[in-house]
């Protein structure tokens, strides 16, 4: 192997470890090509083949950014970026010849790394960042010094990284945080969880099948009864027909005026790129990120973009009879379809004015008529409301929500969608509640004289277990989406949930403390210590403490890097200098070209009386600092020896 | 003072002490350290955009590694303690070479280059002293010598970019160094029957050459024996390396002299003695070299070859170039 070949491996190592994170996002020919391009160019090295020449690595670059782009489409956004990369490193092993090609290699190994932060920001992919830093360091090492060996290598990437973590900690939290963003955030495609701002049937149990957190939820106090953990997120007031829209977006200030019970709660949101916050059934007031709809949704006043905490206060049992902000639109229908609903509806209306008696019959007629409560509903024909009420009879709780405001406004009873989740799971380790897509909701209000909205889910008419357990309890095994078949796992279950739950909890801990620090946070972390933005003394007293923190970490370091070698302890020499100055002092100098031999001879000539000392001490001497060490007790025979002998002139 | 040295054979030469030799040290970064400074802002301006707390805190481990790699580096060439420096005689033309022993500050010092203005990079590791060996750490440092005289290589710089190659920290040495160049042999003119008359003028009954020298005996090989009067016999038979020793009949004495060589430049003339010095010395012939206002020999072996050469080496020189 020739010694530029030598550098082959470990740098296809470094970009290897760097491109994990990323490595199943990317599309599947780009995967192909980096393992074909590095597998030829291992295969180069082993068998001494010619590098490929200049010619082709040119066409090859050409086709993968050509085939990055047909991937990408014309939107440069994170996906293309991310495939650029990839590609790059594939090729750029293949001219590796001189300092500067794998110099810049290892730089693009860097940018991989920080690419593949932008996936996820947990603690496991940091703890991995730190891995592929300490690799990249090492081969960054290897490069700069081709001889010497491995294990020096790893330990002083280790060590340069442990020296630099204080520093990378003051830069952290000292530096300078903007509020928002430099150029924009390119939008990114699908993939996204979430709701949409309108909702028809197959929504929801579309989110279902996602195991993805929506948020987690940390209650002051306990937790209240899973009946109550209705999250409110959007409201649907508009029906077209075939779909429910959210209507008209009215600003009010604060919730409900009457309420028993505030329970108060931080919600940590994971991104799911609208402006949706949710809530529980009924959020007091908005969080200051929001505002508050007349709906008495929340809304974020940016998207939310990256994993936001904000705290709310919630009525669990609340009245807004005061609240007229409604009123045009719950009530309206299309004017035509779905006669047999209103046909079905108008008859309950006409039997009785009571409300509730009219809710009991919409809810009595979904238990009686054996409703099923699956997560794939048959499809669903023209006049979808008559065809889910009188001919399939399957659905999921969108349908009954959807079903059941029909019915509703068709019996003149003020009614709308909600949309959200319900429930979540606890998780014991931290006294909070995961909330996942698959918790996702859909149930009804309907407005009553003197009591307001009032929560009425039709679900429960159908399927109680919903509400009182969750889904896992509610459907059938072979509906049961992949990733909740933890059934299966048997007596091991219960183990994996309990690392889950365990994980879960040093994760939330790591997004609220760690991924929430932005601008706001050093804000209050810079008041706390005393430096207040408004004053100009603010920004001096912000420099002089970042300069002063990073100047003592420097300082530190440079005495323990650069200490000289005379301050290491030598015991061993210093009790032989003591030894020669005592004889040095009556007249019988060492000279620089005398052994210790020649001088304990000199001495034994000059001085007869202290020859057999002399040599004792000269022969310990010699063992101890050119043998083996000696005898454990050897140094302290040589210390008493040197420190007892006695010149006198 | 050892102010210079004219080698007969290899010497080492003892330099100052090592404190006196860390003066100035410099700091900057490499090409690659401003690359990966553009990098590190491209970094931070993404972590920015997309509010990215894992990305500030990559860039800022990064920027803080470099940064902690300056102290790193420049420990790794502080404290380099160049002990001893020899060098041997060259031609001119062809690359003068100086052998350091050095030995390492207070930890290892690795992948350290040492190169002399205009000359090749010799890079290197500083390791413990591992034994007596005065091989351990010996540095070889090749320069051009391109003319003949006492060649002065100039501040010995030593640099390094390790760990990272993103700074480089480097000084100079101004040692005391020369080394003798000899003029360039020019052959072709040491040929009994061709030569100029007075370059054999002498007065012996025999004829000198190499038909006519009487072989005496074998002794060891020394290093500077020629080629050709190695016993490869002898060596074959396990006897080791021995040398063929050859008496010249006594009388037989060469001179080589300046005043008859037929040429006006001095230079080549120079070369043509040289060349015939050498031959001389290979042929194991007595031979006296005369030059303007000065004569040595007539005498034989590599002493005398090696003064002879100085003494053309520094022939014709202002006195503060020698």
């Amino acid at each position: 192997m020739k010694t530029s070949d030598r550098y082959v491996p470990p740098i296809l190592m470094t970009l290897f470890v760097a491109m994990v994170p990323f490595v199943f996002r990317l599309p599947f020919w780009i995967i192909l090509w980096c393992l074909f391009l590095w597998g030829y160019i291992l295969l180069t090295v082993k068998y001494a083949w010619p590098w490929p020449k200049k010619q082709i690595r040119l066409l090859l670059t050409l086709c993968g950014f050509a085939g990055v782009l047909l991937d990408a489409g014309y939107v440069f956004g994170g996906d293309a970026y991310v495939g650029v990369l990839s590609v790059m490193a594939g090729l750029k092993p293949l001219e590796m010849r001189s300092h500067r090609d794998r110099m810049i290699t290892v730089f693009i190994a860097y940018f991989i790394i920080i690419t593949g932060l932008f996936e996820s920001e947990s603690l496991a992919i940091t703890i991995y960042m730190f891995l592929s830093v300490f690799v990249t360091t090492a081969v960054l090492i290897h490069i700069n010094h081709p001889g010497g060996q491995l294990k020096a290598k790893l330990r002083l990437s280790a060590l340069i990284i442990m020296q630099a973590i204080p520093l990378m900690i003051v830069l952290f939290f000292l530096f300078p945080r903007i509020h928002g963003s430099l150029w924009g955030i390119p939008i990114q495609g699908s993939g996204k969880t979430g709701f949409t701002d309108s909702l028809s049937p197959g929504n929801i149990s579309d989110l279902v099948r996602s195991h993805k957190t929506a948020f987690r939820a940390e209650f002051e106090e306990s937790i209240p009864e899973r009946y109550l953990l209705y999250w409110r997120g959007i409201v649907f007031e508009y029906f077209d027909g075939m779909r429910w829209h959210q209507g008209k977006k009215i600003p009010t200030a604060a919730g409900p005026e009457h309420g028993k019970g505030p329970v108060g709660y931080s919600i940590t949101l994971e991104p799911h790129h609208q402006k949706w916050l949710f809530a529980l059934d009924m959020p007091l007031s908005p969080p200051p990120i929001g505002r508050m709809l007349h709906d008495y949704t929340l809304v974020s006043i940016r998207k939310v973009r990256q994993k936001i905490r904000y705290q709310l206060k919630s009525y669990t049992s609340y009245n807004t009879a005061s609240d007229t902000t409604w009123k045009h639109q719950v009530m309206e229908l299309p004017d035509r379809g779905n006669p047999k609903a209103r046909e079905l509806a108008q008859k309950w209306a006409d039997d009785t004015d009571n409300a509730w008696q009219i809710i009991d019959s919409a809810l009595t007629f979904f238990r009686k008529n054996k409703f099923i409560y699956t997560l794939r509903p048959p499809l669903l024909r023209k006049d979808s409301i008559d065809d889910f009420l009188f001919r399939t009879q399957k659905g999921y709780c969108e349908h009954y929500a959807s079903a059941f405001v029909f019915l509703m406004r068709a019996a003149n009873i003020p009614s709308r969608i909600v949309g959200g989740y319900l429930g979540g799971q606890v998780n014991p380790y931290g006294n909070y509640l995961i909330v996942r897509q698959s918790d996702a909701h859909a149930w009804a209000e309907v407005w009553l004289d003197k009591k307001g909205w009032v929560r009425v889910d039709p679900t429960s008419a159908v399927a109680p277990e919903r509400i009182e357990s969750g889904i896992e309890e509610v459907l059938s095994l072979e509906e049961i989406p992949d990733f909740l078949s933890l059934k299966q796992l048997g007596p091991f279950a219960e183990y994996w949930k309990k690392i889950q739950l365990g994980w879960d909890v040093v994760n939330t801990q790591w997004d609220i403390w760690f991924v929430g620090y932005s601008s706001d946070q050093q804000k209050t972390l810079l008041s706390k210590i005393g430096i207040k933005n408004g004053h100009w003394k603010g920004p001096v007293k912000w420099i002089l403490l970042s300069v002063g923190m990073i100047s003592v970490f420097v300082f530190l370091f440079s005495i323990r890097i650069l200490k000289k070698p005379s301050a290491k302890k030598d015991l061993v020499q210093q009790f032989y200098n003591e030894f020669c100055e005592k004889f040095a002092r009556v007249g019988i100098p060492r000279r620089p070209d005398q052994g210790p031999s020649d001088y304990a001879k000199m001495i034994g000539t000059l001085r007869q009386d202290l020859k057999a000392s002399v040599n004792e001490i000269t022969e310990l001497y010699i063992s101890l600092r050119y043998g083996h060490g000696g005898e454990p007790d050897d140094l302290k025979r040589f210390k008493s020896l040197v420190k007892k002998i006695r010149i006198e002139n | 003072m050892m102010k210079r040295f004219f080698l007969k054979k290899f010497f080492w030469k003892t330099t100052p002490s090592p404190r006196a030799l860390r003066k100035k040290i410099y700091i900057l970064p490499t090409r690659y350290g401003l690359l990966f400074l553009i990098i590190l802002v491209a970094m931070l301006a993404g972590s920015a955009n997309y509010n990215n707390n894992l990305g500030f805190l990559l860039t800022f481990l990064l920027g803080s590694m470099a940064f902690i790699s300056v102290l790193h580096t420049f420990r790794n060439i502080s404290g380099i303690q160049i002990v001893s420096v020899r060098t041997k005689p060259v031609f001119a033309n062809q690359k003068a070479v100086f052998e350091f022993i050095v030995r390492m500050g207070a930890t290892p010092q690795l992948a350290i280059s040492f190169r002399f203005p205009g000359g090749e990079t010799t890079r290197g590791d500083i390791l413990p002293d591992k034994g007596n060996s005065v091989r351990d750490n010996l540095v070889s440092v090749r320069v051009m010598a391109e003319q003949r005289g006492i060649f002065r290589p100039g501040p010995l710089h030593i640099s390094t970019e390790y760990p990272l190659g993103l700074f480089r920290s480097w000084y100079r040495l101004y040692l005391d160094l020369e080394c003798t160049v000899y003029p360039r042999p020019f052959s072709g003119f040491f040929d009994p029957v061709n030569a100029d008359s007075s370059a054999y003028d002498n007065d012996t009954e025999n004829e000198a050459g190499p038909g006519v020298d009487d072989f005496k005996g074998l002794k060891a090989y020394q290093p500077g024996d020629p080629l050709q009067h190695i016993s490869w016999k002898a060596f074959s038979r396990g006897q080791g390396l021995l040398t063929k020793e050859f008496v010249t009949h006594s009388g037989s004495s060469v001179v080589l002299d300046w005043y008859a060589l037929k040429d006006s430049d001095t230079e080549r003339k120079l070369s043509k003695l040289c060349d015939m010095v050498l031959k001389a010395n290979r042929l194991n012939l007595e031979y006296e070299l005369r030059l303007p206002g000065k004569t040595i020999g007539p005498d034989k072996g590599e002493a005398h070859k090696h003064n002879c050469l100085k003494s053309m080496a520094i022939f014709a020189l202002p006195p503060e170039d020698v």
